[in-house]
């Protein structure tokens, strides 16, 4: 049920993408200018997943930066790097038998593919799909965990902070629209599949930076990212 | 716009699948030896039922089952050691049973937390009504039923 604001929040937001996109290109259509390709450069942006996530679990906070770099006219660059930081309040001492920390940081690193071909003038929105690697390195511990027994007593202790590290693939899918010039907002949808994790102890991660939840081999996110267009060896028309 | 739309339409609904499957309801009790409870007198697997049963952990003043019938029973382990040590009472007869398990600390899940898993590897007993003891499966595991040792009754 938690989680009910989380995906209103996200119908909204795709809401104003989609309307944002049908206005830019409305706007952009009365110029006589064509879209021969993607303007060339680098943008440099929020990924707001973090900062909206925090307003519905107070005891996470995460943030990240994304870059976007064109390669060719469809394919681009991406990267993303941002950290997390996690330590469970005491709201939820009783649904869960054990208190929990965790500090950690990611990178993501990929290739997204622009397949938005329109013959609309001056318009640069996108619609990408790609793969990404992402890597998470994060040190976790739990200052205390109870199990319970009735009947020979319960059994409570505690587990030290220690590293770990995760290694993941990331399927992106998603638009991206210019808003206004060179001020770019879009979301994605990410299907994150766990490929490697190096914990050598019982304590399975809360969440992992950047990809979600830690004991599943198998997570969907979504990212909306708000970013700023850098562009280089090419005139914006 | 439509690819736009449908790419919408599709992150909504694999946003709800994943709200609607996320709840997960934790297990409690699921630390003890199941032991099924067999005549001694025949030479195949016969159930049999033990009247006026009780039984107390060694050391402890609250029994696990005091003065019932029973055909199986249900064996908490001590998380604090790898030796647990049970008095079954039958009527005015006795016997120990003591269970040795090798003890494993398991994360099961974020909503769930730690629980302990066993691994059961010898279990001695005392013969004034208890015949014998066969371990079946070893392993006590979250979420697992199965019958973990048979108890040969005279």
């Amino acid at each position: 049920m938690a989680k009910l604001p989380k995906i209103f929040s996200s119908i909204f937001i795709s809401f104003l993408l989609i309307q944002s996109t049908v206005n830019s290109q409305n706007k952009e259509s009365k110029n006589l200018l064509s879209r021969d390709s993607n303007p060339q450069g680098i943008t440099l942006g929020l990924n707001l997943e973090g900062p909206i996530g925090y307003l519905f679990d107070k005891d996470k906070s995460a943030f990240s930066m994304v870059t976007h770099i064109n390669l060719s006219s469809n394919w681009f660059f991406r990267g993303e790097a941002g950290f997390e930081n996690l330590t469970f309040s005491d709201r939820h001492a009783e649904e869960r038998n054990y208190q929990y920390q965790s500090n950690g940081s990611f990178l993501k690193a990929g290739l997204l593919y622009d397949f938005f071909n329109v013959d609309e003038p001056g318009n640069n929105d996108n619609i990408f799909i790609g793969l990404s690697y992402g890597f998470a390195l994060q040190e976790h511990g739990s200052q205390s965990f109870l199990i319970k027994n009735d009947y020979w007593g319960d059994y409570q202790a505690s587990m030290t902070n220690y590293f770990l590290q995760t290694h993941w693939l990331e399927l992106i899918a998603g638009p991206r629209t210019e808003i206004m010039k060179n001020l770019y907002m879009g979301w994605t949808l990410n299907i994150r599949v766990k490929v490697f994790q190096d914990n050598s102890k019982a304590l399975i991660p809360f969440s992992i930076p950047g990809y979600g939840s830690g004991d599943k081999n198998i997570n969907l996110g979504f990212s909306y990212i708000i970013e700023y267009f850098i562009p280089w060896n090419k005139k914006r028309k | 716009m439509n690819l736009v739309k449908y790419t919408f339409l599709i992150s909504i609904l694999l946003l709800t699948a994943i709200a609607c499957s996320d709840d997960e309801a934790c297990l409690s009790n699921q630390h003890s030896v199941q032991a099924q409870l067999l005549s001694a007198w025949w030479d195949t697997d016969v159930d049999t039922t033990l009247t006026e049963v009780t039984v107390i952990g060694l050391g402890q003043e609250d029994s696990v089952y005091n003065n019932e019938s029973v055909s199986e029973l249900f064996l908490p382990l001590n998380f604090h050691t790898d030796t647990t040590v049970f008095v079954i009472s039958a009527k005015t007869l006795k016997d120990t049973l003591r269970l040795v398990a090798k003890r494993e600390l398991d994360f099961i899940s974020r909503e769930c937390g730690y629980i302990f898993s066993f691994d059961l590897d010898t279990v001695i007993h005392t013969k004034t009504f208890i015949d014998s003891v066969s371990i079946i499966y070893p392993k006590i595991k979250y979420g697992e039923t199965t019958e973990n040792i048979q108890l040969y009754i005279y």
